[in-house]
């Protein structure tokens, strides 16, 4: 369909093109965010492969036989130490949790006892503040690499990353580098083996000192208070480090076992202190400035920044996850009741409608097909008559008509003043009361008028719109269309009927009451998409606006991607000045109330916002894909998939089409819906930053019956 | 051709009947229901009222040029061009008479049609001419561009050439597994009564004696008391009650009491 052009506007001095490179730029930070997340989340690069056990023929005897600490900084020498007589050091491994790492901060302040917390850098650098609140209260921190893998599996670089990128955490969150490491999944001295010692002695060889542990609490398995106590107790008054976790699960039994083992043994003699400070060593805790303190506060807060924002993505995603399958639904359902409603066997709108049709054509240079447009229309089984109003075309579109030769077709002309303009003149021109609009390149069927005007019979009904079919469905991107047309339009005006918001009443099909365009004040300049325009004004007046299944018109659509392009752009753009115009309708009573307030809200929410967050879709799709649970993932974009294709499947039986254009389906889920979301996208910004779109005409002076008028001709001889 | 329509749709002859005519039809009984909307057209069906937020346009002229549309002509323009001065003169289709349709509608006349004056683009919805908003917007996207510019050179920078190495720590000296003291352990006890505690930020320091009012005999091996005190850290944690006990008992160099 084209539309009647205006006058071309002078371009505009080239700018930086911030409508593509914002977009882009929003893209990538988005991506990038969702990447941090997933990493400080263990989602990408995580490694949960553990080691079974191995000959321990290469580790030196004293350190298996030795105590839990391991000074391995002088290669040559590896130092073992064990924790003093009436001494515990308690530790907790893989924290902080937002949960319970505060219950046990608790209660060690409580019992004034000291820890020593072994952290990983993905969760220090999500909950910074708790490192803090561990060293404010005198505890100690120590690295437990960042993502916790099993360093036995890594390369040196990979183990290097590990270290640093947990001191960066550290000193983001307070300022610190420890000195102190804890392996991942490590355990007792005698438990070290051929595998785990290479890594003690290169940790060692970064200067850390290594603390294993000398009894497992075992706490992770929740076996009960009591147990975790009884494994935790170390025998007579040895001095003992005790292995527990304040992360992984539900560590309220580990909370529980704090509440009763840290004063039991305290009134034992025993006292709960730091490694260091078991050890007579000044702190592990190095306090850190310049560049290193920004670097880390950097991270921690990229962190920050990144799991917040992704917290809104998931929300939008859920958003649109609702609209989606709402829509789903509700079309699904309504269009069954609309079309058993409307095909029972004595279904009636009202009283046959008999009376004559004015059916008006505005066209603009479509000689190549006005006369088989109007030639359909004089083969219609209905009373009609035609205006043709030739909006200005250069290439003699008036004259085919005219030499058409048919009785009941006038041609009107007028100077190019666009399609609202040319469909007013047409309305002033009409004899009838009925009036039906199409485009110049539209073909009807012969009972296509007679169907869309029985609607009319009930005196409630001011505007029916029509069954727009696509013509040229072969090609691949005619059948996206195809789908698009049969599904997305036709399936939704059922629901739009049966709820009684139509938000459009096609251009190539309409018809519409002409004292409900009069009371409306006929087509308005005021937006690109005047059908969707008249059509909310319509329903604001009041009366009832329906869809009539029967009444079919084909119409050729654009077949390249940038006349798709083009009339997308339009009719987005237009469709959101359209609700913008009438967002007044939210304040107003009565009918026009209503529009306002259920179906402007709805046509919002189904035509522009889930367009727009519908990237998010693909967005989370690539990402889990990628990063996340692949087969979950692709799992879940075919049950969707299916879905579409289930109602796709119902509405092409509804129309009685052939089922094999579906096949495009699946490749229209992959490039036409991203294409149509660019587009919407585009008409958006363009609609915030006020610019005017070319299409857009400058002032006019006033329509004139253009020179060389039939009239005017005949008079002059 | 012109649309000079000798035969309705139907194939009868048309009456020959000016169009602007004001008394109501009775050939509309035919069609039944519209029958009670034949009276002029602004009388209202049995409708609702209409809530316009736009003024209603008076919907029916009696207009002896009446089939001259001029819809962009109701909202006056102030040129006079050449245009407006052909709308002065009667337009040339009224001149010829214009067939009567078949039958009747409910309009029984045809009312001048005066849609509201068509916005120019300068009105349309959205469209700021004065670019006021463009400009501001362009700024807000600049900012926004900066802003994740800065994000992704923190993240990037924060992450690269960081250190893997461990702080120094200065353990004690000890030659091999090594079990303190017990004596070493109370002078190392946090208590808020020893006198120069030292609480300064000290990340290695050499062996030096901490006093100790409770302990017998100060350790050569003992370290600066810098106990359970991060260098953040300027409190000293421990209440002096619970503090005595162990150190009481550590003391005397026997087993001690086992609590419970």
């Amino acid at each position: 369909m084209r539309t009647t052009k205006a006058k071309p506007r002078p371009t505009r001095r080239k700018r930086l093109p911030m409508r593509y490179l914002l977009p882009l730029l929003l893209l990538v930070a988005l991506v990038a965010m969702l990447m941090l997340r997933g990493y400080v989340h263990s989602e990408i690069q995580a490694d949960h492969r553990v080691r079974d056990p191995a000959p321990t023929d290469k580790v030196p005897d004293k350190i298996i036989d030795g105590g839990p600490v391991i000074d391995a900084r002088n290669a040559a020498k590896p130092v073992s130490l064990r924790i003093p007589d009436h001494k515990i050091v308690i530790t907790f491994d893989d924290g902080p949790d937002p949960t319970w790492t505060p219950k046990v901060l608790d209660e060690l302040k409580k019992y004034h006892a000291h820890a020593v917390f072994f952290v990983t850098g993905t969760n220090a650098s999500r909950y910074p503040d708790l490192i803090k609140r561990m060293v404010a209260e005198g505890h100690e921190v120590g690295l437990h690499t960042f993502n916790h893998p099993d360093l036995s599996y890594q390369s040196k670089s990979r183990i290097d990353r590990e270290l640093s990128e947990n001191q960066l955490a550290l000193a983001g969150a307070a300022g610190v580098h420890s000195s102190l490491f804890r392996p991942p999944y490590s355990s007792f001295a005698d438990a070290m083996d051929n595998d785990t010692w290479p890594v003690v002695q290169y940790v060692g060889s970064k200067g850390y000192i290594v603390a294993l542990d000398s009894t497992d609490s075992e706490d992770w398995q929740r076996p009960g208070v009591k147990k975790i106590i009884h494994n935790a107790t170390p025998e007579d008054d040895k001095g003992a480090i005790v292995l527990m976790h304040d992360f992984g699960g539900d560590r309220s039994q580990t909370v529980a076992a704090l509440d009763k083992f840290l004063p039991d043994m305290q009134e034992s003699g025993y006292s709960f202190v730091n490694l260091t400070t078991a050890l007579g060593a000044p702190s592990a805790l190095t306090p850190v400035t310049g560049m290193d303190l920004w670097k880390g506060e950097a991270f921690v807060g990229a962190v920050q920044v990144a799991e917040h924002t992704t917290d809104f993505l998931v929300v939008g995603l859920a958003i649109v996850g609702v609209l989606v399958f709402a829509r789903f639904g509700l079309m699904l359902i309504l269009s069954f009741v609309h079309a058993r409603k409307v095909r029972k066997k004595d279904f009636q709108w009202g009283p046959p409608v008999t009376e004559p049709v004015s059916v008006l054509v505005p066209a603009y240079n479509e000689r190549e097909c006005i006369a088989n447009t109007v030639r359909s229309l004089m083969a219609s089984d209905h009373p009609i008559e035609v205006i043709v109003i030739d909006d200005g075309s250069s290439d003699g579109t008036a004259d085919i008509v005219e030499a058409l030769g048919h009785p009941n077709v006038r041609v009107v002309r007028q100077e190019n003043a666009g399609k609202p303009a040319a469909l007013n003149n047409g309305i002033a021109h009409a004899r009838y009361e009925l009036v039906v609009m199409m485009d110049g390149d539209t073909v009807f069927e012969p009972s296509t008028v007679r169907e869309l005007v029985q609607p009319f019979g009930n005196l409630r009904v001011g505007a029916v719109a029509g069954n727009a079919k696509v013509g040229n469905r072969d090609s691949l991107i005619g059948a996206w269309q195809h789908i698009e047309y049969v599904m997305g339009f036709n399936l939704d005006r059922r629901m739009y009927d049966l709820l009684g918001i139509m938000p459009t009443i096609p251009g190539a099909v309409g018809a519409f009451r002409r004292q409900a365009l009069e009371r409306v004040g006929g087509m308005s300049e005021d937006t690109l998409a005047e059908d969707t325009d008249i059509t909310m004004a319509i329903h604001r007046d009041g009366w009832k606006v329906v869809y009539s299944e029967n009444a079919r018109a084909w119409t050729e659509a654009p077949e390249s991607v940038q006349q798709l392009w083009s009339q997308r752009y339009r009719w987005s753009y237009g469709t959101m000045q359209a609700i913008w115009k009438h967002r007044g309708a939210i304040k107003d009573r009565g009918p026009s109330g209503r529009f306002g307030r259920f179906g402007l809200p709805l046509v919002a929410a189904f035509m522009v916002l889930a367009p727009l967050l519908a990237p998010l879709i693909d967005i989370f799709l690539l990402y889990g894909i990628v990063f996340g649970k692949t087969e979950q993932t692709i799992v879940a974009w075919l049950v969707v998939l299916m879905i579409q294709g289930i109602c796709a499947a119902y509405a092409f039986r509804l129309d009685k089409e052939k089922l094999t254009h579906l096949l495009s389906l699946p490749l229209q889920q992959v490039l036409y819906r991203q294409l149509m979301y660019v587009v919407l996208l585009q008409s958006w910004i363009t609609a915030v930053t006020g610019g005017r779109l070319r299409w857009q005409k400058l002032r006019r002076t006033g329509v004139v019956e253009a020179p060389g008028n039939p009239a005017e001709r005949k008079a002059a001889g | 051709m012109d649309s000079r329509i000798s035969n309705g749709p139907g194939g009868q002859p048309r009456p020959g009947h000016p169009v602007d005519q004001q008394q109501p039809r009775d050939a509309t009984m035919q069609l039944g229901v519209f029958a009670e909307e034949l009276t002029t057209p602004t009388r209202r069906l049995t409708k609702p009222e209409p809530q316009l937020t736009k003024p209603e346009p008076q919907a029916v002229r009696s207009d002896p040029r009446l089939t001259k549309p001029d819809p962009r002509v109701a909202g006056a323009v102030p040129q006079a061009s050449v245009p407006t001065q052909q709308f002065t003169k009667p337009a040339p289709q009224a001149v010829r008479p214009d067939p009567e349709p078949l039958s009747r509608s409910m309009t029984e006349k045809i009312p001048t049609f005066k849609p509201l004056r068509a916005a120019s683009a300068e009105q349309a919805v959205f469209v700021d001419a004065s670019g006021k908003r463009g400009k501001k917007l362009r700024w807000l996207g600049w900012l926004f561009g900066l802003a994740a510019t800065g994000f992704a050179v923190a993240l990037v920078g924060s992450l690269l050439g960081g250190s893997a190495r461990a702080p120094g720590l200065n353990l004690p000296d000890k030659a091999d597994a090594v079990t303190a003291p017990p004596q070493a352990t109370a002078s190392q006890a946090p208590q808020p009564k020893a006198s120069p505690s030292k609480k300064a930020v000290v990340p290695a320091h050499s062996a030096s004696k901490a006093p100790s009012p409770k302990a017998s005999k100060s350790v050569p091996h003992s370290a600066t008391p810098v106990t359970g005190h991060s260098p953040v850290n300027t409190k000293v944690s421990p209440r002096p009650g619970t503090s005595h006990k162990p150190a009481a008992r550590a003391a005397i160099p026997s087993a001690g009491k086992t609590g419970a």
